[in-house]
């Protein structure tokens, strides 16, 4: 008897340990349990009490310390909120935010492309942001209208754009100022179109040492990608026409016969990935296609003496690959929250000068003309890109697209497929995506 | 009747014990698989409401050019791996199984890098592979050569970037289980082939190498099974490309689930990696194992 009765509380023993666990889950089906819950009880009684916010951000690179400061500078500006800060691992961001977003274990605010508000939009847990604005007190117009735009969705804005980060172009001067192609104003001499620039770079190949390249790109990264965007958009192409993918066209053969041109000609170097910032930064290219972000990567290089200008026009119309940092509010029962997150990304917009320190462009005009962004060396020649920037097209495939394009035009740099075949290719497996 | 009562709390004792491991393995491995066949049946982005739409994700598989690419690269990586690391573990094996000077500290750089994380191992690699900036590149480079080959560029030199990496990071575990083998070796047996002037190389062929089938044949379950896994190295390392060149299947469901959000093909695609695994395991297991007796 004794013996079973010990099974016995073994066995309560060993269930009890297993069903505690679950038991958190069970009774708050519907709360946001990643929400911070300090403070929820006890605002009604004391007015003073300190809103909490969870934030989440994707910068494991070196833009996570500039944030990280903005935080603390935030924190310290006021007493009613206290934002707490977590840096994510860039690689794994949007499957961590969107599974925490479909399992109700968001934080109160969190940073999110504009290029992949789509893929988070249809959790159901992406707050339009209209009326929380109104509360919080963030005037819409004092906001870029560019950025403005790209984040209304039916009628509504969903988040609120911190910056613009594109692709410019960044130029040693010593070489271009040795081969002559300078203008007095520091600006390059060149003439206008793709053949102006590829004549530059060969202007430039002719009085450059032989291990330094004309121009440097990422040839098998994501690079290649964002410069053949933008060289399509500049002819008027498209990339998504009535939520289709349009990437065998004539806009598309010419830019990427364009990008295969410079390597064949040698003007710019086959199989380079990230190691292109390096190459450049160490003065072994002249002129680099890359994100505004290197611009605190590069500036720490004193022997390098750059200049950084929007992505040049070499078509009909200027455009550049472009995106945009926002902060989204997931939704949660407390709307306290809501607003308190709405009017702290409100004032990371307003003091994005310091943000800019990264390289970004602020999203809102009074701050670009502010003393304290001119005051930055490099950031202000390149500002104007924010207006000519041309965001992706809205779609929960876009990423699934991007990749298949990239996959078949990285071939074609490395002459796996020609320009036709490689297209092709891109096409067909992009339709496959779609209609799945 | 009393007999009955024994036996039945015998079980109950038995599984008193076993509940804890038990209910963890149920919850946390059974039930997972299940849901993911479940969910394999199932089509809708990731986060939103899922459609129940029965096979048709494993019949859009069939006809997916992709997976039979990163099928057919996962069973390139298993064919050229595998010996490689049975070879050069057993190789290692015997070197640092020699009474020489040295071994010790050979012993421990051969497993140094085992305990390294993949994504060290693939920074390292990155490191002193990719054109222009890397090791080879720029010491080759001062010696006034140019790096005529591209070791992330094609198929080809692609897969060998991969396997060089993946020798490096985990042959020192194989060859700590080759070790143990060597040393489970009786040396008698040793010393009566040398009475009978067996030479070396009759010493390795009739003495070593059977006494090593068992730890060969783990170690090439082991890598096998290893090898199917492969991700953190191609994700790493070739991202994949040039276009699917190095995509093996592992990473190519990462692409689908967290890429383009399809968690019901993700799921159908390792459904199948998951049974493609099972029944080669249980092929070799018997075919390996089956010889001793």
């Amino acid at each position: 008897m004794k013996k079973v009765m010990s099974h016995f509380v073994l066995l309560i023993m060993v269930v009890s340990l297993v069903l505690s666990g679950c038991s958190k889950g069970n009774n708050s089906a519907q709360k946001n349990e990643g929400a911070s819950n300090a403070g929820d009880e006890k605002t009604a009684n004391v007015s003073k009490e300190v809103i909490e916010l969870k934030y989440w951000v994707p910068f494991s690179g070196s833009d996570g310390e500039y944030m990280e400061n903005m935080v603390k500078a935030f924190n310290e500006s006021q007493s009613e909120i206290k934002v707490e800060f977590m840096n994510n691992n860039w690689d794994n961001y949007y499957p961590k935010l969107l599974s925490s977003l479909a399992a109700n274990s968001a934080p109160d605010v969190a940073v999110a492309h504009v290029s992949h508000l789509a893929e988070l939009i249809p959790t159901g847990m992406i707050q339009p942001l209209d009326e929380l604005a109104t509360e919080a007190g963030l005037d819409w117009s004092t906001y870029g209208k560019n950025q403005e735009t790209s984040v209304i969705r039916d009628g509504q804005h969903i988040a609120v754009p911190l910056d613009t980060h594109a692709v410019v172009m960044y130029y040693n001067k010593k070489y271009l100022g040795d081969a002559g192609l300078l203008n007095e104003d520091g600006s390059i001499k060149m003439e206008p179109g793709a053949e102006g620039f590829t004549k530059m770079l060969e202007t430039l190949k002719g009085s450059l040492p032989a291990d330094v390249s004309p121009l440097i790109i990422g040839s098998n990264n994501v690079f290649t990608y964002w410069i053949w965007y933008a060289l399509v958009q500049q002819q008027g192409g498209t990339y998504f026409k009535d939520g289709q993918p349009t990437i065998d066209t004539p806009e598309g053969k010419v830019a990427m016969e364009l990008i295969k041109s410079w390597i064949d000609k040698g003007l710019a170097l086959p199989d380079i990935g990230d190691n292109s910032y390096d190459i450049f930064k160490t003065s072994k290219a002249a002129v680099t296609f890359t994100g505004v972000w290197s611009t605190g990567n590069f500036e720490s290089e004193k022997s390098l003496d750059f200049a950084a200008v929007p992505f040049p026009q070499l078509y009909a119309q200027p455009a550049a690959w472009g995106d945009s940092h926002t902060l989204i509010v997931p939704k949660q029962d407390n709307k306290e929250k809501q607003v308190a997150a709405v009017k702290f990304a409100d004032w990371l917009a307003d003091n994005a000068a310091m943000w800019a320190k990264a390289g970004h462009v602020p999203s809102k005009p009074a701050v670009l003309e502010s003393e304290e962004y001119k005051a930055l060396p490099y950031r202000a020649s390149y500002a104007a890109v924010m207006d000519i920037v041309k965001y992706m097209p809205d779609s929960t495939k876009l990423s699934a697209v991007n990749d298949a394009v990239l996959e078949s035009l990285v071939e074609v740099n490395y002459g796996i497929k020609s320009v036709e075949e490689g297209l092709a290719a891109a096409q067909k497996n992009a339709d496959k995506l779609m209609s799945k | 009747m009393k007999m009955k009562s024994h036996i039945y709390k015998n079980y109950l004792t038995a599984l008193a014990f076993l509940a804890p491991f038990m209910i963890l393995y149920l919850i946390f491995w059974i039930y997972p698989i299940f849901k993911g066949f479940l969910g394999s049946l199932s089509s809708g982005t990731f986060g939103a409401e899922k459609t129940f739409v029965g096979l048709d994700n494993y019949r859009y598989m069939m006809e997916d050019e992709k997976f039979w690419s990163a099928l057919w690269n996962t069973l390139y990586f298993i064919l050229i791996s595998t010996p490689s690391i049975v070879v050069l573990g057993l190789g290692m094996a015997i070197l640092v199984n020699m009474k020489l000077k040295g071994t010790t500290i050979l012993r421990m750089a051969f497993f140094m890098p085992y305990m390294l994380s993949v994504s060290v191992i693939g920074s390292i690699w990155v490191f002193i592979l990719q054109s222009r900036t890397g090791l080879i590149a720029e010491t080759l480079n001062s010696f006034g050569i140019t790096m005529g080959v591209s070791f992330f560029g094609s198929w080809g030199m692609g897969w060998l970037s991969i396997l060089i990496a993946t020798l490096w990071w985990t042959v020192g575990f194989n060859m700590i289980l080759f070790l143990a083998g060597l040393q489970e070796i009786p040396e008698d047996l040793y010393e009566a082939a040398d009475i009978d002037g067996a030479n070396k190389w009759a010493q390795f062929r009739f003495i070593t190498m059977p006494s090593l089938k068992g730890v060969t044949a783990l170690v090439i379950l082991l890598q096998t099974i290893a090898s199917f896994k492969l991700f953190g190295q191609t994700w790493l390392i070739t991202k994949g490309g040039p276009g699917t060149s190095t995509t093996p299947l592992v990473h190519y469901i990462y692409q689908i689930a967290f890429r383009q959000w399809d968690t019901g093909y993700a799921s159908a695609v390792s459904f199948v990696l998951f049974l493609t695994i099972a029944l080669i395991s249980l092929a070799q297991y018997k075919l390996l194992m089956g010889k001793k007796n």
